[in-house]
């Protein structure tokens, strides 16, 4: 099977023809920062953005298109020069840094500035230098009539290696200069410019980049069986709607992790379930980097919190690490500063956690989880087939017991015949016997007993051990816990628990629920 | 005009407000130094930068920001830089020459590291408080008055306080003030503070009112309806949609607090709507959506609840209270009386009108003189506290 071969991971290493042919999605936001761009006279010092967006979102990618369109364009490449700073930038540690290696750049991009590096190291002793390097980088820009936009990927990674005053210098800077405008791209937007104590607060216009949606996924399959000259394409999309959507959901529409569901596709002309195991294998690398990354101790909780779906709170980390919750606490601060956990209030004191990526959280459940866990993740994955794919339920089960009596229970429910229904509905699940192929039917049944507003004995069957509902319908339950948030603290708790890959099937099945009372 | 939501706004993207623009004019013809007062956000430091693209005559404008400093020689080495930087100053031939001869005479040691600027070998340790009292004796302006606007002045004093302690961060209030009033030299120049943090504040916490209590005050107030209208109507003559006046009336009824920022953030989420749906006229379904997002944005208005933090114990509690009971009773106000039943039962009622006038400076809070009640100065911030913090 191909890998890699559609610059899944580093897209700076595309020539501008292949960048520009992938580049399919994001044309909104492309749009908007490019028209910006054009736009600006950059007379005086103009908005700086930050594209905020977790690891494979495709923030690099946009970055690089931005960077090919400003040389690229005839009347922008008059007066602006583009550099871009990729990821991993380990040597820049201080301001002055940042400016010696733009000023490498820019002696690459253009005969003009050549010799600007060697300018600024002459003064490299003096006092003052971080401001005195930008003072000849803006000179020289002056001098050539260049306007820098100067993209930088990771920009938090840099930001936060400054010490407080040189933040506050680069601020000052980029609130004087006119020459320079920067682009940058970060997965954790948030530590440095929603903190109002710091510099950067609200000072950079956030572009936020969101998983793909249905369109969008079908518009990157198109494309991608385009460039890979696949094409059936078309037929595939439709054949395997179901299992697209299923995996879009699954992993929060991700490009990068859709782009690799589409190489399993293209290469098997199709998505079967076997195929889970070849994308985790796909994933691994990247999780294994991220786990790798994490201290001991960090991993100790990550561990813990990985092997739910649901979020979890201090307590139950601490109880199940035997650590005091301060300690944990600290750990769980820095985990979310790194974009590695949500935090979910449960009120004023406490908090939840769970793991932000939602598919490193499936992976994980797969990779360690015990054979429970792992089963959650399974019968996740057929609930949102079987939503998505939409199937009637005309198709009568094989049980003809199992069918008499749910149409029975069903009937007794949509004619208000509340009680009977429900001794019926106990005895259908009993003949189920906990076999899968009943479970869209019961969901069915589920969701209507919500419609007639029977959410207590809905919980009650929830509840009962013997049938797992809970692991089998994860999102009818917590559209219940939507229904029956404002009867309870605990349920509101509990409907605060979702994972992002659920909101979307939730909120449909909430309609749903609405729509069958009309 | 554009969208500008981070950057300060200059040129053809600075709202012209003529009647704010001409009070501070006043002001500064009347040789006050001044404080720009207002909440951040409210466009303190574009009025600032229009001042110095648009200076009167006889008037050499410089501006300096010195959120970076963190010791009072810096802060007046950075003044002295900028102003033998300052571009209004070096087009005067004379007064080129004459600030030439002086930073020869003065400082004796003067590189140039481009063509413009001048930069101080790091080998002198000199006294920049000294060398601004010395530049001032001996420059010659031809009659011109220096006009200083310090960006982010109370940021300094935080700075100062912080590394350094309170007696510090005292001594630059003290220093500043016996500059404005050194009748040598003080006809020469006059300051113009402004910054995100309140200098009144800040300056009341350290006891040290008393050392700025000389300086004017210009309020920047918010925007008017009329000047309200006018910011969207110009905003949309750069934009792709249209909104006909009656919806711009409801997104003003909404904003209430008119600040430009509310103004521009709320036009740019319907921006992000517009280019969901390409609905080319925009109504009051997308401004309500619009102030929505704003608000689920919780970032653009947390600040509002850290930057209490600075308070500590009663002063805290009595705080929140006051603001949480606002923004929950139904008629969604406090009264005076109310209030000080609060202050008693935090023990704060010898201190909590300090806490109340920085409330109001801070732009949390307007109070309504003549009823004695106070309200949210935002409908928006009412509900961000409400639905983020009360509940």
């Amino acid at each position: 099977m191909q890998t890699n071969c559609l610059g899944l991971y580093n897209s700076n290493n595309l020539t501008y023809k292949e960048l520009v042919d992938r580049f399919v999605i994001r044309q909104k936001e492309f749009r908007k920062i490019f028209n910006d761009i054009k736009n600006s006279d950059m007379k005086y010092p103009e908005q700086h953005y930050i594209i905020d967006a977790q690891a494979g979102y495709g923030k690099t990618t946009l970055l690089k298109r931005l960077y090919f369109e400003v040389k690229a364009d005839m009347q922008l490449k008059v007066n602006c020069i583009a550099v871009i700073l990729a990821d991993e930038q380990y040597n820049i540690r201080r301001l002055f840094t940042l400016w010696e290696m733009t000023a490498q750049r820019l002696e690459l991009e253009s005969d003009e500035f050549i010799g600007l590096y060697a300018e600024m190291d002459k003064h490299s002793l003096e006092e003052d230098y971080d401001e005195i390097s930008f003072k000849i980088l803006e000179r020289k820009l002056n001098g050539h009539s260049k306007k820098l936009i100067l993209l930088i990927d990771n920009i938090d990674s840099i930001l936060k290696k400054f010490k407080l005053s040189e933040q506050q210098k680069l601020r000052e800077i980029l609130l004087t200069s006119a020459e320079i405008r920067i682009i940058g791209a970060t997965p954790t937007v948030a530590e440095f410019t929603f903190d109002y104590n710091r510099p950067f607060y609200d000072f950079f216009k956030i572009v936020k980049l969101e998983g793909l949606n249905l369109d969008e996924t079908k518009l990157l399959f198109l494309s991608l069986g385009e460039i890979s000259n696949n094409k059936h394409m078309d037929e595939i999309i439709i054949s395997n709607r179901g299992k697209i959507e299923t995996f879009r959901r699954l992993t929060a529409g991700v490009p990068r992790i859709m782009a690799m569901i589409f190489e399993i596709t293209s290469y098997y002309n199709g998505l079967a379930f076997t195929e889970f195991n070849i994308l985790l294998d796909k994933v691994t690398p990247i999780y294994k980097y991220t786990m790798d990354g994490l201290s001991p101790v960090q991993q100790e909780i990550v561990d813990v919190i990985a092997l739910r779906l649901d979020a979890i709170t201090t307590k139950e980390i601490s109880d199940k690490i035997r650590m005091q919750s301060k300690e944990v606490s600290a750990q769980l601060n820095q985990l979310e500063k790194n974009g590695v956990i949500n935090k979910i209030p449960i009120n004023k004191k406490n908090y939840m956690y769970q793991i932000k990526d939602r598919f490193f959280n499936i992976w994980y459940l797969m990779r360690f989880g015990a054979e429970k866990e792992k089963q959650q993740v399974l019968w996740l994955v057929d609930f949102f087939e079987s939503w998505c794919s939409k199937e009637d339920l005309i198709n009568k089960s094989e049980n003809s017991d199992f069918n008499e009596i749910y149409l029975l229970s069903k009937t007794l429910l949509s004619n208000d015949e509340i009680e009977g229904s429900l001794v019926k509905a106990n005895l259908f699940l009993k003949v189920a016997n906990n076999e899968d192929k009943y479970n869209k039917y019961i969901n069915e049944y589920l969701i209507l007993l919500m419609a007639k507003k029977q959410y207590n004995s809905c919980i009650k069957l929830f509840n009962e051990n013997d049938f797992r509902l809970k692991d089998k319908f994860r999102p009818t339950y917590y559209a219940l816990m939507y229904f029956m948030k404002n009867q309870d603290e605990k349920f509101e708790i509990e409907y605060r628990k979702i994972g992002e890959e659920l909101e979307e099937t939730i909120g449909e099945i909430i309609e749903e629920v609405k729509n069958s009372r009309k | 005009m554009k969208i500008t939501t981070g950057q300060a706004a200059r040129g053809e993207n600075f709202f012209n407000r003529p009647i704010l623009i001409n009070k501070l004019w006043r002001k500064i013809e009347s040789d006050s130094s001044i404080i720009i007062s207002a909440p951040r956000r409210v466009g303190k430091t574009s009025l600032m930068r229009y001042i110095e693209d648009n200076p009167k005559d006889k008037y050499y404008i410089v501006y300096v920001i010195t959120e970076s400093v963190y010791d009072e020689n810096k802060y007046y080495k950075e003044i002295v830089k900028a102003i033998l930087n300052c571009d209004s100053i070096k087009k005067k031939d004379k007064v080129i020459n004459s600030i030439k001869d002086l930073a020869k005479n003065i400082f004796k040691s003067i590189d140039e590291v481009g063509i413009d600027s001048i930069k101080f070998t790091q080998k002198i340790d000199l006294d920049y408080y000294e060398k601004f009292i010395e530049i001032m004796r001996s420059i010659d302006l031809e009659g011109h008055k220096l006009i200083i606007m310090i960006d982010e002045f109370a940021q300094t004093i935080e700075n100062i306080q912080q590394k350094e302690g309170t007696t510090f961060a005292v001594h630059l209030l003290q220093s500043n003030r016996t500059l404005r009033q050194n009748s040598d030299i003080n006809n020469k120049f006059q300051f113009i503070y402004t910054g995100s943090i309140s200098l009144e504040g800040i300056a009341r916490r350290m006891d040290s009112s008393k050392f700025i209590n000389d300086l004017d005050i210009v309020k920047v107030t918010p925007l008017s309806k009329l000047e309200g209208k006018s910011l969207i109507n110009e905003l949309l003559e750069g934009l792709n949609f249209t909104m006909d006046e009656d919806t711009v009336s409801h997104m003003l009824n909404e904003i209430k607090w008119l600040i430009p920022f509310y103004i521009q953030l709320a036009m740019d989420k319907i921006q992000d709507i517009y280019d969901e749906n390409n609905s080319c006229a925009i109504y009051n379904d997308s401004i309500d959506i619009a102030i929505k997002n704003m608000i689920e944005e919780n970032n653009k208005f947390s600040s509002w609840r850290e930057r209490l933090n600075v308070y500590k114990n009663n002063d805290y509690r009595f705080i929140i209270e006051v603001l949480n009971t606002i923004s929950i009773t139904e008629v969604k106000m406090i009264t005076y009386n109310e209030i000080y039943d609060l202050a008693v039962r935090y023990n704060i009622n010898e201190t909590y009108k300090d806490l109340l006038n920085t409330l109001i400076d801070d732009g949390y809070i307007n109070n309504d003189e003549e009823e004695k009640t106070y309200t949210f100065t935002s409908p928006i911030l009412r509900m961000w506290w409400c639905k983020k913090n009360a509940n």
